[in-house]
C-alpha cells in the first residue's frame, strides 16, 4: 500500500488494523472515499461482518 | 486584488531565429514565440482573437488557440509547459459593444503534470473571465487530475448556472492532484463552490477573494477523502453561504492571514460554522486570521458558533471583533 493511502485510511477509519486498510485498497476501495460511498454489503464483502460493525455498527 | 498580482511575463527566453514549422499549421515557424523554461512551449488561448484556431499551433500569440482543453493536449509532463490565456471583456459589468466580449466558457480537465495555466489580464484586478457550461450548477470549470498544476489569474463567473470553479482530485488510479497551487483568482457569485479537495496534499492556495458564493469556499465533501498538508493563506472570504473553510477532517494543515467576513456572524446572528470548520481534523495550525465574529461568549455567532476546530489543533492569535483569541473553538 502507498504510504499515502495508509495515512489516510489511517486517519477516517482508526478503528481498522492497518490489514484492513490493505484489504480494502486491494479490492479497489483505494481512498477513504471510496469506503465511504461503498455498500454495506460491499464493506461486508471485503471485511466480514465484525469488522463492518467496527466502521458501520447498525451494519447486520 | 488578486489580478494585479499574477507574474507575467515571467523569465523568458527566445525561440532560436529559426524554428522549423510543420507544414500547413499556421504559427509553427514562428520566430518570435517565448519560452518559460528551458524546455517548455508557452500556448496561447483567445477566443477572441480574429485567428483563433485549435488547428494552429498556438506558440504564435497572433494564432492562439481557440480552446484551453485543446491547449492542455499539446503539454507534455514536466516541460515546463505554459498555458496563457488572454485577456477578455468577459466582466459581467463590463461595455461588451467594446468587443473581446467572449469569456472562457469551458470544463476542462487538468491531466497533464507540471503545467501552469494563467489568466494574462493586462490591466484589472481580478483576472481573466472564465464561466462554466453545464446548467443546473453540475458543471466544473477545471477539474485537475494531475501533479504539480498551477491556476492562477481567472475570474471564475457563475453566469446564472452555477457550478464548481476548481476541482482538485486525488485517488492513487487515475487522479494524482498532489501539489497544486492555486493562487490570484477570484470566485465570484453564483459560483457554487469555490475549490473542493478531495484527498489533496501540498496544496497552496492564496491572494484569492470568494465573494458570496452560493456554497462553500474551500471545500472538502464529508463523503470524499480528508485532504492534509494544505497552505491556506492571504485569502479573502465574503459572505459564503455553506462557509469560508469548510475542510472537516483536514490534517497538519497551515491556515493563516486570511480575512473572513460574515454578516450574520458580525450581527451578531447564528453561523455555525461558516468560518473555518475543521471539525474532526487533527494538528492543524490556524493562525493570525481576522473573523468577524466576537469573542466566545457562548452566544450565535461568536468564534465557537462561527469555527471548530480539529483534535489536537494550535488556533493561535486569530482576531475577532473585539480581540485576539486564546483558545481553540469548540
Amino acid at each position: 500500500m502507498l504510504p499515502k493511502h495508509y495515512q489516510g485510511f489511517s486517519h477516517a477509519f482508526p478503528e481498522l488494523a492497518q490489514e484492513d486498510h490493505e484489504k480494502l485498497f486491494k479490492a479497489g476501495l483505494t481512498t477513504p472515499g471510496h469506503v465511504k460511498k461503498a455498500s454495506d454489503d460491499r464493506i461486508k464483502e471485503v471485511l466480514g461482518l465484525s469488522k463492518t460493525k467496527k466502521i458501520r455498527p447498525k451494519v447486520k | 486584488m488578486p489580478g494585479q498580482n499574477v507574474q507575467w511575463p515571467i523569465p523568458l527566453q527566445r525561440l532560436p531565429p529559426w524554428f522549423p514549422g510543420q507544414m500547413g499549421v499556421r504559427g509553427s515557424d514562428t520566430e518570435l514565440g517565448l519560452r518559460a523554461h528551458s524546455s517548455g512551449v508557452v500556448l496561447y488561448v483567445d477566443p477572441n482573437h480574429l485567428n483563433a484556431n485549435d488547428g494552429n499551433d498556438g506558440t504564435d500569440a497572433s494564432a492562439p488557440m481557440l480552446t484551453v482543453a485543446h491547449a492542455i493536449t499539446h503539454c507534455q509532463p514536466y516541460r515546463g509547459d505554459v498555458i496563457a490565456v488572454m485577456a477578455n471583456n468577459g466582466w459581467q459589468f463590463g461595455d461588451p459593444v467594446l468587443g473581446y466580449a467572449t469569456p472562457i466558457r469551458e470544463e476542462v480537465i487538468m491531466d497533464v503534470p507540471g503545467v501552469r495555466l494563467v489568466g494574462v489580464a493586462s490591466a484589472g484586478t481580478v483576472g481573466v473571465v472564465w464561466e462554466p457550461v453545464t446548467a443546473a450548477g453540475a458543471g466544473t470549470c477545471i477539474t485537475i487530475t494531475a501533479t504539480d498544476c498551477l491556476v492562477e489569474g481567472f475570474s471564475f463567473q457563475g453566469a446564472g448556472l452555477g457550478g464548481r470553479a476548481i476541482s482538485i482530485v486525488w485517488d492513487g488510479i487515475t487522479a494524482h492532484a498532489d501539489n497544486p497551487i492555486i493562487r490570484h483568482c477570484l470566485f465570484d457569485q453564483e459560483i457554487d463552490i469555490g475549490i473542493q479537495l478531495d484527498f489533496v496534499y501540498f496544496a497552496d492556495i492564496s491572494d484569492c477573494i470568494f465573494l458570496e458564493l452560493d456554497a462553500q469556499a474551500i471545500y472538502t465533501d464529508p463523503l470524499d477523502s480528508d485532504s492534509a498538508f494544505l497552505c491556506i493563506h492571504e485569502n479573502w472570504f465574503i459572505d459564503c453561504t455553506g462557509g469560508a473553510l469548510s475542510l472537516e477532517g483536514a490534517d497538519n494543515c497551515l491556515i493563516k492571514s486570511n480575512w473572513i467576513y460574515n454578516t450574520a456572524a458580525a450581527t451578531p446572528a447564528a453561523a455555525t460554522n461558516l468560518g473555518i470548520d475543521l471539525a474532526t481534523g487533527t494538528s492543524n495550525l490556524v493562525c493570525d486570521n481576522y473573523l468577524s465574529c466576537l469573542l466566545p461568549v457562548a452566544a450565535p455567532g461568536d468564534y465557537d458558533d462561527f469555527c471548530t476546530a480539529g483534535a489536537a489543533d494550535a488556533w493561535i492569535s486569530n482576531h475577532c471583533m473585539n480581540g485576539p483569541t486564546t483558545t481553540n473553538p469548540t
